[in-house]
């Protein structure tokens, strides 16, 4: 067989498990495939490997004694499968993070995992490929079955396991590992695992020939990391339930305190409007014109001051129809409420679902603009407005605070900024990744009659 | 002139309204009127292309069975985007915020006692002729950004600098008491904006006008306002031969 074609032959199967471990951990991680770093990873996987390849061939040629031969191409071998795949892996989640700005640890963990799948499939298929192949038909014939199938597979897997990680929605569980230091560990200690598994066999047990009973231990592994995943995800899902409940009992005792100084204002109102009604009475018997006159004057903005507030603020709640929404604002203005600040809401139509933007980065977008209003607004006759205005094409989003202190805008877009000290101030500059995460965002921030405005507007679908 | 436009359902109501405009007008010797009633928002916009802008408008905030006096308002500030709105509406607590954020609507005037509406339509109308008064025609060069369906016009003088946030197109805009980010890349401002703008770095526009200082050997541009952009390598280069030139 000449060199070019072996060449070829190891280039072409570098190429597709590049491919294929790209897209099967951009798929994990939930993103979109996207062909320019996928060449880029392409390229450098296979480069790579041959750089690594070249390396053993000349430890190998080096070498003379024969029995010390054996061990070096062990090590090496460890080496070229364990810090190869580490290496790849972590480059992967590098342009993972740069291109589609995914998390490096989520990345990487995804890497592993990607790594896995697509190792099983393509050794399991070497396995079998090798073991049936026809022996008559030439060399060529026995590269393509036993080389070119194997890798194409990995690709086929990918073509299969990414559209079924895409609709379970994989990575809501795969993320939850992550919401913890310790888990993500385990997570990643875990996926490396999976990912060595196979070279770690192949160093303990080198004289193994592969036969059925292996390839069985290996499907069975899969099938042990899957029941693992799905408890995982079933247990993720669990915790999330007690969470939106417990958000739901929140709300609703919100809502209920709400409700409850509703009525007494109600009541109040109501005893004072007899008060005032048999006086009116009075002064109706007795013809009194001027004196009626004067006090439909003063009473006619009576019950607007009265009521107005609580009842425009139920009005605006209840136009917002993405629940979790407004289950965030609700336990938002009931704190504004005990710290004293005065809220003003206003959703003048109703907010659905149909926003371009993830609920999520919504939720904590919004969270993190109400809370900073929140802590600028003066202790003393604080004042924060939140409006919502959803139409045809857009959701205008603003929130505004008065303050003590006009905050100098300047050093606002520097990184960290914050008047609460050391450790916090996060918040905008999460604020601010969430808004470049979404596409055709629009947020500005601007001083308004002594108002510090933050507006976010979001296309609709 | 600056013509009134008056749109209620409510005969009782436009005739006082215009009742009191008409005496105030008077009384403030505005350079305002003739004042127009209609009862229909439809008719509003047909009597709106009539006569010139910018105008006032005094809107009903609701009309059963019609357009909301917010699409009203925004389909007037499409013709008309310096107007002052003002609504009328019956009741003190509705959501003015939204229409005062959104389409910049001046204040609003409480259906009921004479005297009250009286203070309020004064106050408006002063305020209506303060801001005209103190309106400079500006002629400096505008920058255009299209957001949604609407342009922003903003005076050049007031761009301090554009920053390139990175990820997927994304600038923010450093104005005088502004930031706004949104989806765009800076080549396209770099190109739009001119000699007037420096690229001091892969990532920085700024405005030539507003620079302070440039400081070479830390590499760091100071804008007008204490703001600090990082200075490239390759931009101090670039600086270097043009001050060269220039010297020669």
């Amino acid at each position: 067989m000449p060199l070019s074609f072996r060449l070829f032959s190891v280039g072409v199967s570098y190429i597709c498990f590049g491919i294929g471990l790209y897209a099967l951990a951009s798929g994990i991680l939930e993103k979109k495939i996207k062909a320019l770093p996928c060449v880029i990873y392409t390229i450098y996987y296979l480069f790579a490997n041959a750089l690594i390849l070249a390396g053993i061939f000349r430890v190998y040629v080096q070498v003379d004694a024969y029995e010390y031969e054996y061990v070096y191409v062990n090590v090496i071998n460890l080496l070229n499968g364990t810090i190869g795949n580490l290496l790849h892996a972590i480059m992967l989640a590098f342009i993972l993070r740069r291109f589609l700005g995914a998390d490096f640890w989520q990345g990487l963990a995804a890497a592993f995992l990607g790594n896995f799948i697509a190792y099983t499939v393509n050794s399991v298929l070497m396995e079998v490929t090798s073991y049936y192949s026809p022996t008559f038909g030439g060399m060529y014939l026995y590269t393509f079955i036993t080389i070119y199938i194997p890798h194409l597979a990995v690709l086929l897997a990918a073509a299969i396991v990414v559209p079924i990680l895409r609709k379970s929605s994989f990575y809501r569980y795969f993320s939850h590992l992550f919401s913890g230091k310790l888990w993500a560990a385990g997570t990643l200690l875990f996926s490396f695992l999976l990912m060595c598994v196979w070279q770690v066999l192949d160093w303990l047990y080198p004289d193994t020939t592969p036969g059925i009973g292996y390839n069985i231990f290996f499907f069975a592994l899969i099938v042990v990391a899957l029941f693992w995943v799905q408890f995982l995800a079933m247990y993720a899902a669990g915790q999330d339930k007690i969470r939106a409940q417990e958000e739901t009992i929140a709300q609703h005792q919100a809502h209920m305190a709400l409700l409850e100084e509703l009525q007494q204002e109600i009541r109040a109102f109501r005893h004072d409007f007899t008060n005032l009604f048999s006086g009116l009475t009075l002064q109706a018997q007795e013809g009194d014109l001027a004196g009626i006159q004067d006090f439909m004057r003063k009473t006619s903005s009576y019950f607007d001051e009265k009521l107005g507030q609580e009842i425009q603020q139920m009005d605006g709640l209840n136009n917002i129809r993405l629940y979790p929404l407004r289950s965030l604002l609700t336990t938002k203005l009931a704190d504004m409420k005990k710290r004293g600040i005065h809220s003003v809401i206003e959703v003048l139509y109703p907010v659905d679902n149909k926003i371009v933007m993830e609920t999520e980065d919504l939720l904590r977008g919004l969270g993190i603009l109400v809370d900073n209003a929140m802590e600028a607004a003066p202790q003393t006759d604080g004042t924060v407005r939140i409006i919502l205005l959803q139409e045809e094409k857009e959701l205008y989003i603003a929130v505004s605070n008065n303050y003590d202190k006009e905050p100098e805008l300047s050093t606002l877009s520097r990184k960290g900024y914050t008047t609460k000290g050391k450790g916090r101030g996060t918040g905008l500059a999460s604020y601010r990744r969430i808004v470049s995460r979404c596409k055709g965002c629009v947020a500005r921030t601007y001083l308004k009659d002594g108002y510090f405005m933050q507006e976010l507007r979001l296309p609709v679908a | 002139m600056i013509p009134i436009y008056i749109c209620d359902d409510e005969k009782a109501i436009s005739d006082r309204l215009v009742h009191i405009i008409t005496n105030q007008i008077i009384i403030l010797n505005g350079d305002m009127g003739p004042v127009r009633v209609t009862d229909t928002p439809e008719k509003l916009l047909e009597l709106q292309m009539q006569d010139t802008i910018p105008a006032v408008y005094f809107l009903d905030i609701d009309f059963p069975g019609r357009m909301s006096g917010l699409e009203l308002a925004q389909k007037l500030r499409l013709h008309d985007p310096r107007g002052f709105i003002v609504f009328i509406t019956a009741h003190h607590n509705f959501a003015f915020e939204t229409f005062r954020l959104r389409l910049e609507a001046l204040d609003y005037i409480v259906k009921g006692d004479y005297n009250a509406m009286t203070v309020r339509v004064r106050e408006c109308l002063t305020s209506i002729q303060e801001r005209l008064s103190s309106e400079q025609p500006k002629n400096g060069r505008y920058c255009t950004i299209r957001l949604f369906d609407t342009i922003r016009h903003i005076p050049v003088d007031t761009i301090l600098y554009f920053e390139a946030l990175g990820f997927k197109h994304t600038l923010c805009l450093h104005l005088d008491n502004e930031l706004l980010e949104f989806n765009n890349t800076l080549e396209h401002f770099a190109e739009e904006m001119g000699e007037d703008f420096w690229r001091c770095h892969r990532g920085f526009l700024v405005n030539r006008s507003r620079i302070r200082i440039v400081d070479l050997k830390r590499q760091i541009v100071f804008m007008d306002n204490g703001e600090e952009c990082p200075l490239s390598r390759r931009a101090k280069t670039e600086y270097n031969a043009q001050r060269k030139q220039d010297a020669k």
